[in-house]
């Protein structure tokens, strides 16, 4: 049968786009594309491949602590710990020590033959010694007290009212406060 | 074709937000991890070499300085070996010991007011001994040279009529806390 001239085309029009497309190599997008997925997967197999050898050298580190925790021994360090507390308290412990004995020898040192001590009290708090004193008169009383009072071991001196005593003795109250370092050794 | 390779870049873009960037990240966290660790560790090597040198010095202590320094301040409260002490102490100096009393001071002590955990606790002694005053000096200079520490705090007396006082006293000594 004689072909009919016709501008209705006989064959699909697409054919000839495919074959345009066809002919083309490979697009830029499927480079680009390819590329970021060889990008990201390698990215996430680095990280994970990374992140697990950093997981091993934690526990590694983790073991070695460990192990210098046991090495450490811990009892031990506190027995020496606490001892050395200990060495450190009784060092200030020393250093605050008194030795109030000395304030016997100081007095027998430092009385005079016509004055006569008949009661004593010792504060170690406020380093005072309140002495009741009897004299063979004023004038022994008054020696006593500046006997005292040039003392550099007292800090300070104070005497109470004076009355008289049986067969002309004066009578009075000393309240002496001593230096620290009398009560030192 | 286009749509597989279009489908393999989402999942693979997919991929690097969601769990890629998380690994990243705490890879990164790790990092940060190790480095601590690393310096705890090299810390810790110096605190066992420190330790071995102080052991070295802790063992150099002879037993008898422990001994000495356990009198010193002991562990325990111990008030019977106090009473004892004291007494022979007197006996010792020719002293009649007429009372004691012993109870433990509750009160927080200055010494150790800066440190946070109070290291000992207190004993107060009032005694009551009766004697010459030559004797009563030698009694005291004895307490005062004791291995156990035991500072007077206070002492009283009065002349009698023979030669003979009585004088009280009292003092305190420390323990240990528990």
């Amino acid at each position: 049968m004689p072909q009919i001239p016709s501008f209705i085309p006989r064959r699909s029009l697409s054919s000839s786009g495919d074959s345009l497309k066809k002919s083309l190599p490979v697009g830029l997008l499927s480079i680009i594309g390819g590329g970021v997925v060889v990008f990201t997967l390698l990215f996430s197999a680095s990280t994970f491949a990374l992140r697990t050898f950093q997981e091993q050298q934690i526990e590694a580190l983790r073991d070695r602590l460990a192990a210098l925790i046991d090495e450490l021994d811990l009892p031990t360090v506190r027995a020496m710990d606490t001892f050395d507390k200990k060495l450190a308290l009784i060092a200030s412990l020393l250093d605050e020590h008194t030795h109030t004995s000395k304030i016997f020898t100081f007095l027998s040192q430092t009385t005079l033959k016509d004055v006569r001590f008949s009661s004593f009290a010792f504060f170690a708090k406020e380093r005072t010694v309140t002495l009741a004193a009897e004299a063979r008169g004023y004038s022994a009383l008054i020696k006593q007290i500046n006997l005292f009072r040039a003392q550099p071991s007292i800090e300070h001196i104070d005497a109470g009212s004076v009355s008289l005593g049986p067969a002309g003795t004066v009578r009075t109250t000393i309240t002496i406060k001593v230096a620290p370092s009398l009560l030192r050794l | 074709m286009r749509f597989f390779l279009l489908l393999l870049l989402i999942a693979s873009l997919a991929t690097f937000v969601f769990w890629g960037l998380p690994q990243w990240q705490t890879f990164q966290e790790l990092r940060v991890q190790q480095l601590v660790l690393e310096r705890i560790a090299l810390n810790a090597s110096e605190v066992v070499g420190v330790r071995d040198q102080l052991l070295g010095r802790y063992n150099a202590v002879l037993a008898e300085d422990k001994a000495r320094l356990e009198a010193i301040l002991p562990a325990k409260a111990a008030q019977e070996t106090i009473m004892s002490l004291l007494q022979e102490l007197a006996l010792r100096h020719g002293l009649l010991f007429k009372r004691i009393t012993i109870r433990e001071t509750t009160q927080q002590n200055l010494l150790v007011a800066n440190i946070q955990k109070k290291l000992y606790d207190e004993l107060t002694i009032e005694i009551g001994v009766a004697g010459t005053y030559q004797s009563f000096q030698a009694f005291l200079a004895s307490v005062e040279q004791n291995a156990r520490l035991l500072e007077i705090e206070t002492i009283s007396f009065s002349a009698g009529e023979a030669d003979s006082f009585e004088f009280s006293l009292q003092a305190r000594t420390r323990f240990l806390s528990s």
